[in-house]
C-alpha cells in the first residue's frame, strides 16, 4: 500500500512547539489585523489635521514631547500615530487584498491548466514564464507611467504580482494528484470534475499553497510600500507606509522618526510573516524549503 | 540533441522578446496618439508630420506593427520629452552606472551569501546554522529602501563617515550597494543552504566519505557542484528582483543610473525614456536566463546527451 | 430465420458483454516526422457476464487485464469493438449517460491503500456517491451498506489511516455498493492484503453477491483466489483471451499450453510437492512487440510453425473456448509432464505481481 500524502496530512500529529520569536510574530500580525480593521477607533487624532504651531514634535521618551502627540508630528504638526495607524490600515489591506486576489487568480490559472491540457496548458505555461522572467516591479512602473495612476490599475498590479507562482504549484500538484487513487476512484464513481476538484483536490494541495501565501504576503507588502515609497503607488491624500517612509525621507536630519516609524512598522510586518511562514512551512511541508 | 536543447531555449527567449516588445506596442496604442506620447510637447508640426509619416499613423496597424519593429531594431526608441535627446542615447548614458552598482551588490551577495550557506548547510542544526538562517529572515525581509535610511541616519548623518548620495568616489559606492545586496545575500544563503543540504544527504554522499575523501574534497568537489545549478537558476530568476531593488536604492541615495531615470520618467510620463528602458531590461533577463540555461546544458549531463525531460528552467 | 436466431432474439441481452473490445496505449512521444509508438494493452477481447455470474480474468503482470477490467466497467473507451450493458453501448465517458450508468456499473481499484481521501471519514466517503448522483436518504444507506460489509460501527467516524487493510478494503466496496450496482469490477482486491484477511473479503463477497444478486468480473494474477470466488474464468496472455472455461473445467482440464503452465507454477503449500513447481522457457515478451501469430508460441514447447504463422481464433472445445491450433489433438502431451523433471535452469514464471 503506498500511501504518498501530498500535503498536509492530519495523521502527522506532532507536539504543537512555538518558538518565542513565532510567538512574538502572531502577536504583531494580529495587532496589524486589529489596526486594519479599526485604525479609525484607535486613533487620536485626525490623520489629516494640521497644526503648523506643533511641527515635528519629537516622539515619547525623547526631551521635548508633546503628551498628545506620543509618537511626534510630521512637517505639517499632524499627529504621527494618527497617521501610521491609517497608513498601516491601507497597506495591510492592500496587500491582503493583493494576496488573496493574486492566490485566487493563479489557483484559477493552474487549475486550468491543469484541467483542460493542450494549448490552453501551453498558453498559460507561457504566460508563466513570460511572468517570472520580468521584474514585475519595472513592469508595474511601465504600466502607472502608460496608463496613469489609477488606483485599479495599481490594484491590478499587486493582485498580478506573484499569481504565476500560484499557477505553477497549482498546476503541478494538480497534475499530481488527479493520478492519485482517490481522484481516480472518486471519478469513477461518477463525480464530475467539477465536484472533484472542489471535495478532494483543492482541500489536498491546501497546504503548499497556504505555505506560498505566507512567502507572497510579505513581498506584496514590499511591492507595494516599494512603490508609495518612489511616489508611485498610493499618493496623498491617501497614505500608505511606504509613502509616509518616502516622505519622512526629507526631514531625516530634523525628525528621524517620521522616516524610521513606518520603516519600523514594514519592517516587522514582513519580518513577522516570514517568521511564522517558515514555522508553518516546517509544520506542513518540510520538503518545500524556498 | 544539446543543439535542439539550445534552439528550443532561444526560441523561447525570442518569444518573451516578441511579448514584451507586442506588450508595449499594444500598450502605448492604447495610452493614445503615439506622437503626443513619444514626442515632446513643443515638438513642432514639423517633426511631428516626420514621425507620423515614419511611424505610418495612418497605415493599417500591422503595418504600424511592423515599422514599429523596424525602428526598434535600428534603435529609435522616439525622443525624450525631457531634454529632446534621442531616448536611448539617454538609457545608455546611465547604464554604466546601474552596472557598477548592480554587479557590486551582486558580487557582495556571492562573497556573503554563499559561503555562509555552505557552512550553515555543512553543520546543519548548529548554532551557527541557526544564527545565519535566523540573520537572514532579519536580512530578507528588510526593506532597502528602510535600510538605505536607516544607513544614511548612522553612516553619513550621525557618524559623518560615508556621502549619503551622488556617485562620484568609490566610498558613494559603499552604502548602495550593501543596501541592494543585502537581502539577495540572504536570499542567497538560505537557498544555497536547502540545495546543499538536498546535496549532502544524497547516497553519493555517503560513498564520497566512505571512500576517505577529505571535508573540503567533499564539499568542492561534489557538494557544489551538483548545487550549483539549482543555485544558478535562483540567480538567473532572481536578477529580476535585484534590477527592481535598484530602482529604489537608486532612489534613495541619488544614485545617477537607470533606476532613478526610470523613475522620473514615469513622474513625469516621458514614455520614450520608459519603452527604452523597459525593453533593455527585457532584454537582460532574457539573456541572463538564456545564460542560465546554457549553464545547465554545461553543467547536467542529462541535457547533455539529450534527455530533456523534467528539466526545465 | 434459424431456430438458433429466433432464441438469440428472445433472450434477455446479457448483463454485460465485450465484442471484439481493442484498446491502446502511446509508449513514448510522436517525433516530428513519425507517430508515437503504441501497444494494444487489449487485442480484441470478447465476453459475456450474466447477472449473479462473477467472471474471474487471469494473467500475468502486462496481459492487459486491468485494461480489460477498465474497458468493462467504461472508464476507457474501446477503440475497436464495442463493450455492451444490458445490451445497450456503454456512452462515451464523462458523457452524462455515462456518468448516471455509475450507479449500475462500480469498480473497485487495485492499491485500495490510495483509493480513500486520507482528509475524509469513512462516512463522508461511502455518502459520496449518493451525494453525487443525488439519491434519497444518503444517510440510511450509507449505514446499511457500512453494516452489509460488516465494518464495526465504531470504526465509520474514524479516517483512512486509522484503519487496516481488510477494514480500507471493506469500506471501498461499501463505497462501491452505495448506490446499489448490479456488477462490481474488482481490480486485484485483495492482493495487498495477507491471507487471512484475504479470505475474509472472499467469504464477504461471496455473502454480498449471494443476498443482492451481484454479478462480478474478478481481476487477479493470483489462479489461487480466482478458484474461490469465479463461475467461470478467463485466462489473458498478452491482450488476448486463451482460453475461457467453467472455473471447474479449466482446473480439471486446462486445454491452452499456457493455463497448463500457469496452474503448475502456482505454489503449493504441500511440502511434499515443493520443488515440482514447472517453468516456462523464456521470459514474456514485451507488449510492444508482441510475436506474430499464437503469442504464446516463443515460449511453447508444443509449438508448430503455423502456431508462428496463424493467430488462433478461441473455439469451442467441450464447455471450453481456448485459442490454440493444437489443443485437442489426440495424444497431445501435457505440459506439465514436458516440463517437470530435471531441465537446465530457466526462471521460474512468476504469476506473482511485483510488489
Amino acid at each position: 500500500m503506498t500511501d504518498l500524502p501530498l500535503a498536509a496530512n492530519p495523521a502527522k500529529s506532532r507536539t504543537p512547539r512555538m518558538p518565542a520569536l513565532v510567538m512574538a510574530s502572531a502577536i504583531w500580525l494580529s495587532l496589524m489585523i486589529w489596526v486594519m480593521l479599526a485604525a479609525q477607533l484607535l486613533m487620536p487624532w485626525d490623520f489629516e489635521a494640521t497644526d503648523l504651531l506643533g511641527r515635528m514634535k519629537p516622539p515619547f521618551p525623547l526631551a521635548g514631547y508633546d503628551p498628545a502627540h506620543p509618537l511626534g508630528t510630521d512637517q505639517l504638526g499632524r499627529d504621527l500615530l494618527s497617521r501610521l495607524l491609517v497608513a498601516t490600515q491601507t497597506s495591510i489591506a492592500l496587500a491582503l487584498l493583493g494576496t488573496v486576489l493574486g492566490a485566487v487568480l493563479g489557483t484559477a490559472a493552474g487549475f486550468l491548466a491543469a484541467h483542460r491540457g493542450g494549448w490552453v496548458d501551453e498558453a498559460i505555461s507561457a504566460l508563466i514564464d513570460f511572468q517570472a522572467a520580468m521584474p514585475w516591479f519595472i513592469v508595474a512602473m511601465a504600466v502607472l507611467a502608460f496608463l496613469g495612476n489609477a488606483m485599479w490599475v495599481f490594484l491590478l498590479l499587486m493582485g498580478l504580482y506573484g499569481w504565476e507562482r500560484y499557477a505553477r504549484i497549482t498546476r503541478g500538484l494538480v497534475l499530481t494528484a488527479r493520478e492519485q487513487g482517490y481522484a481516480r476512484a472518486v471519478h469513477a464513481l461518477g463525480a464530475p470534475p467539477r465536484w472533484i476538484y472542489a471535495r478532494h483536490i483543492l482541500p489536498n494541495i491546501l497546504g503548499p499553497l497556504i505555505v506560498q501565501v505566507t512567502i507572497n504576503f510579505p513581498e506584496t507588502i514590499l511591492f507595494e510600500t516599494s512603490l508609495s515609497f518612489i511616489g508611485l503607488g498610493i499618493r496623498p491624500p491617501l497614505t500608505s507606509l511606504g509613502q509616509l517612509l518616502g516622505d519622512g525621507r526629507d526631514y531625516m536630519i530634523n525628525a528621524w522618526w517620521l522616516a524610521v516609524m513606518p520603516g519600523g512598522v514594514i519592517f516587522l510586518s514582513t519580518l513577522a510573516m516570514s517568521m511564522l511562514g517558515d514555522h508553518l512551512r516546517n509544520r506542513l511541508d518540510p520538503s518545500l524549503e524556498d | 540533441m544539446m543543439l535542439q536543447f539550445l534552439a528550443i531555449k532561444s526560441l523561447r527567449a525570442a518569444l518573451t522578446m516578441w511579448l514584451v516588445i507586442t506588450f508595449v506596442f499594444i500598450v502605448l496604442r492604447i495610452s493614445g496618439d503615439p506622437t503626443d506620447i513619444l514626442l515632446p510637447d513643443d515638438a513642432s508640426d514639423a517633426v511631428r508630420d516626420f514621425y507620423r509619416a515614419k511611424w505610418g499613423l495612418d497605415r493599417p496597424l500591422w503595418d504600424q506593427y511592423l515599422s514599429y519593429w523596424s525602428a526598434l531594431l535600428t534603435g529609435d526608441f522616439g525622443i525624450s520629452l525631457r531634454n529632446n535627446l534621442p531616448a536611448w542615447e539617454m538609457v545608455m548614458d546611465r547604464a554604466p552606472k546601474t552596472l557598477l552598482l548592480g554587479g557590486t551588490a551582486l558580487g557582495f551577495s556571492l562573497a556573503i551569501g554563499l559561503p555562509l550557506g555552505i557552512l550553515a548547510a555543512w553543520w546543519r542544526g548548529s548554532s551557527l546554522d541557526r544564527a545565519v538562517m535566523t540573520t537572514a529572515v532579519f536580512g530578507f525581509s528588510m526593506p532597502n529602501f528602510f535600510l538605505g535610511i536607516l544607513l544614511i541616519l548612522t553612516f553619513s548623518l550621525h557618524l559623518r563617515w560615508l556621502p549619503s548620495s551622488g556617485s562620484d568616489s568609490a566610498a558613494h559606492l559603499i552604502l548602495p550597494a550593501f543596501t541592494l545586496g543585502t537581502a539577495f545575500a540572504a536570499q542567497l544563503a538560505r537557498f544555497t543552504r536547502s540545495a546543499m543540504i538536498d546535496v549532502l544527504t544524497k547516497p553519493y554522499m555517503t560513498t564520497a566519505k566512505s571512500k576517505g575523501a577529505s571535508e573540503a574534497r567533499r564539499v568542492f568537489a561534489h557538494a557544489l557542484p551538483n548545487a550549483s545549478v539549482p543555485i544558478v537558476t535562483i540567480l538567473g530568476l532572481k536578477v529580476g528582483e535585484l534590477i527592481g531593488g535598484a530602482v529604489v536604492t537608486e532612489t534613495v541615495f541619488a544614485w545617477p543610473g537607470l533606476g532613478r531615470l526610470l523613475v522620473h520618467a514615469v513622474a513625469v510620463r516621458d514614455l520614450a525614456v520608459v519603452q527604452a528602458i523597459l525593453i533593455l531590461i527585457a532584454a537582460t533577463m532574457v539573456a541572463t536566463n538564456l545564460l542560465v540555461d546554457l549553464y545547465y546544458g554545461w553543467a547536467d549531463p542529462r541535457v547533455r546527451v539529450g534527455r530533456t525531460k523534467g528539466v526545465r528552467a | 430465420m434459424s431456430q438458433a436466431a429466433v432464441d438469440a432474439l428472445m433472450l434477455p441481452p446479457p448483463l454485460l458483454a465485450a465484442e471484439g473490445v481493442r484498446l491502446g496505449y502511446a509508449t513514448g512521444r510522436r517525433g516530428w516526422f513519425r507517430p508515437a509508438p503504441r501497444f494494444l494493452a487489449v487485442d480484441g477481447v470478447s465476453l459475456t457476464l450474466s447477472r449473479g455470474e462473477t467472471l474471474g480474468i487471469v494473467g500475468e503482470s502486462g496481459c492487459g487485464k486491468s485494461s480489460l477490467a477498465r474497458l468493462l466497467v467504461g472508464l476507457a473507451a474501446p477503440e475497436a469493438g464495442v463493450v455492451r450493458f444490458e445490451g445497450t453501448a456503454m456512452p462515451a465517458p464523462d458523457s452524462a449517460a455515462w456518468r448516471a450508468l455509475r450507479t449500475r456499473l462500480q469498480m473497485v481499484f487495485q492499491d485500495t491503500g490510495a483509493a480513500l481521501d486520507p482528509r475524509l471519514t469513512v462516512r463522508t466517503q461511502v455518502r459520496e456517491p449518493l451525494l453525487i448522483h443525488r439519491q434519497p436518504d444518503p444517510e440510511a444507506r450509507c449505514d446499511e451498506v457500512l453494516a452489509q460489509v460488516r465494518l464495526g460501527a465504531h470504526l465509520w467516524d474514524r479516517f483512512p489511516r486509522e484503519l487496516s487493510g481488510g477494514q480500507v478494503q471493506r469500506v471501498v466496496i461499501a463505497r462501491a455498493l452505495a448506490p446499489r450496482p448490479d456488477l462490481l469490477v474488482l481490480d486485484e482486491p485483495v492482493s495487498a492484503l495477507d491471507v487471512s484477511i484475504q479470505a475474509q473479503i472472499v467469504n464477504l463477497l461471496h455473502d454480498l453477491q449471494r443476498d443482492l444478486g451481484l454479478a462480478y468480473v474478478f481481476v487477479s494474477h493470483d489462479l489461487g483466489v480466482v478458484r474461490h470466488v469465479a463461475h467461470r474464468v478467463a485466462v489473458m496472455y498478452l491482450g488476448r483471451i486463451v482460453e475461457l472455461a467453467p472455473k471447474a473445467e479449466l482446473f480439471a482440464r486446462p486445454r491452452h499450453p499456457y493455463t497448463q503452465a500457469l496452474l503448475a507454477s502456482v505454489p503449493v503449500a504441500d511440502p511434499a510437492r515443493r520443488g515440482a513447481r514447472v517453468a516456462i522457457p523464456g521470459d514474456p515478451p514485451s507488449p510492444q512487440h508482441p510475436p506474430s501469430g499464437c503469442r504464446f508460441h516463443p515460449r511453447c514447447p508444443l509449438a508448430v510453425p503455423r502456431c508462428a504463422a496463424e493467430a488462433p481464433a478461441l473455439r469451442a472445445l467441450g464447455a471450453t473456448d481456448v485459442a490454440c491450433h493444437r489443443a485437442g489433438e489426440p495424444g497431445l502431451p501435457s505440459l506439465a509432464a514436458m516440463l517437470s523433471g530435471p531441465r537446465p535452469a530457466m526462471a521460474p514464471m512468476s504469476v506473482r505481481e511485483p510488489a
